[in-house]
């Protein structure tokens, strides 16, 4: 019986030496905290610069066909089937996610966010939101998708991506970044028309009403404005809020089951270049 | 280290001074053993005392810290644990299941206790700093024949109230696996304190 109960202990010391190096050395959920950077192994399918190159090698088109959603955050399973709808459209040159990847800002939820994002069969741009922001969700953003403000020219097309929550950094005055977006308008002779994302729009309590005139100044004079998407309010609308011509497209979030599809129309000498459409899923 | 060296040096319960006489219980502040953890959500390493509450129950406290490459976080936790399942293969040998609850404080860049004055109330409806959930520790334990201490090897698992908020609503999309916490750990604790 003893040399029963010894060889049983050898065998489960053995057992538990094995369950404990197979789970240490072949597990990733060892997290160190839940706002931990700098661990995850950041899909380059995820970075915005991966996607606009994607969009680059695209020959050019009349017409443009994209997909606006935003504030996807914790609802993954509206995400999942948010993803197989897009993927099902007839055509989807790129897909705008207007901010609000994550809930809580913790580090696992960018990658669960990455992870439906790269299974769009399409090239997909994002910017950063407000809930992005939280805890080492700035460093994390980076670290993923990139800059926090960026613009590139698609289809004779500006894009200005850019980074809008003012409260988010305490109404510091720098939040829309105005000299950047001067800067990124300023070549105008390398596009034709421009086309505007961010997360909170203009007219909202958080963005940063000191600057707001400055900022809708940069949207109503830059070149031939095609649209400004954003998102944050989680329900989708179509308006000219100022009354100027510039239309603004708020995306509703995959929680609210719509997206917005939008076809763009390049050659069009109409004022309003694009149709909208939301789609249900 | 010499904090701890000088708590442990107080008498344990039991022992008798030169005069015969039995000593005080052991001070209720003396811990009955500490802990060293590489990750479980807490910190790269975290480290702290214990407390044996009853036969079954314990109390641990620790500090982890991650360190700057990887978010520069401290944290101080709380753990209280019930020892679920008994395995004694031979007087040296003991594998317990424990489950409890933690509560665990962040204190790191943009980790708020209290949300800043910018935010109204309620504009976040979560504590950025606290995080508390269950957690469960699979623990095998040396029992050497003499000596002091025993010797503990642990596995631990938890989540916390994030993952479960964010699995109620995603539960098709993100599986049960994707919300836990793992960690390993050693422990000393005192022999029948």
């Amino acid at each position: 019986m003893m040399q029963l109960m010894t060889k049983m202990n050898k065998h489960l010391l053995i057992a538990f030496t094995i369950i404990f190096a197979t789970v240490f050395t072949g597990c990733d959920l060892f997290e160190y905290n839940v706002y931990e950077s700098n661990r995850y192994e950041n899909p380059i399918e995820a970075t915005n610069e991966y996607n606009i190159g994607r969009l680059l090698q695209l020959d050019h088109k009349d017409t443009l066909y994209l997909v606006f959603t935003g504030d996807p955050q914790r609802y993954y399973n509206e995400l999942e089937d948010m993803v197989k709808t897009v993927n099902g459209l007839p055509r989807v040159d790129a897909v705008f996610v207007s901010g609000d990847l994550i809930e809580f800002g913790t580090s696992r939820e960018y990658e669960w966010i990455c992870e439906h994002l790269i299974k769009l069969k399409s090239p997909f741009l994002t910017v950063i939101g407000n809930h992005d922001c939280l805890a080492t969700g700035v460093e994390l953003y980076q670290q993923i998708y990139g800059p926090l403000n960026y613009s590139f020219t698609w289809n004779k097309i500006r894009f200005v991506i850019h980074n809008t929550n003012s409260r988010q950094f305490n109404f510091n005055g720098n939040v829309p970044d105005l000299q950047w977006m001067q800067q990124s308008l300023s070549d105008v002779e390398n596009y034709e028309y421009s086309l505007f994302m961010c997360h909170v729009p203009p007219n909202h309590e958080d963005f940063d009403v000191a600057l707001q005139a400055e900022y809708t100044h940069f949207l109503r004079n830059a070149k031939n404005t095609i649209l400004v998407a954003n998102g944050h309010r989680h329900n989708s609308s179509l308006n000219q809020p100022y009354n100027d011509g510039i239309w603004f497209l708020n995306t509703s979030s995959p929680s609210k089951r719509e997206l917005a599809y939008v076809k763009i129309y390049t050659t069009s000498n109409a004022r309003k270049k694009f149709d909208c459409t939301f789609i249900s899923f | 280290m010499i904090v701890l060296s000088f708590l442990f040096s107080f008498p344990a319960s039991g022992q008798l001074n030169e005069k015969g006489d039995s000593l005080m219980s052991r001070r209720w502040y003396v811990p009955d053993g500490f802990v060293a953890t590489y990750a479980g959500g807490v910190g790269l390493v975290s480290t702290g005392v214990l407390y044996k509450i009853s036969k079954r129950t314990e109390a641990t406290i620790t500090v982890g810290y991650t360190p700057p490459k990887f978010g520069n976080i401290w944290t101080t936790n709380l753990y209280t644990s019930y020892s679920l399942v008994r395995l004694n293969f031979s007087p040296q040998i003991e594998i317990r299941l424990k489950a409890g609850a933690f509560l665990n404080y962040n204190i790191g860049k943009n980790i708020y206790l209290k949300w800043p004055e910018q935010f109204h109330k309620y504009y976040y409806w979560w504590n950025s700093a606290l995080r508390y959930g269950p957690f469960v520790n699979l623990e095998g334990t040396h029992i050497p024949v003499s000596g002091k201490w025993n010797y503990t090897l642990f596995l631990h698992c938890n989540t916390n109230d994030l993952y479960l908020a964010t699995y109620r609503y995603s539960y098709n999309a993100i599986s049960f696996s994707d919300i836990l916490v793992l960690g390993v750990g050693i422990r000393m604790d005192i022999k029948n304190p």
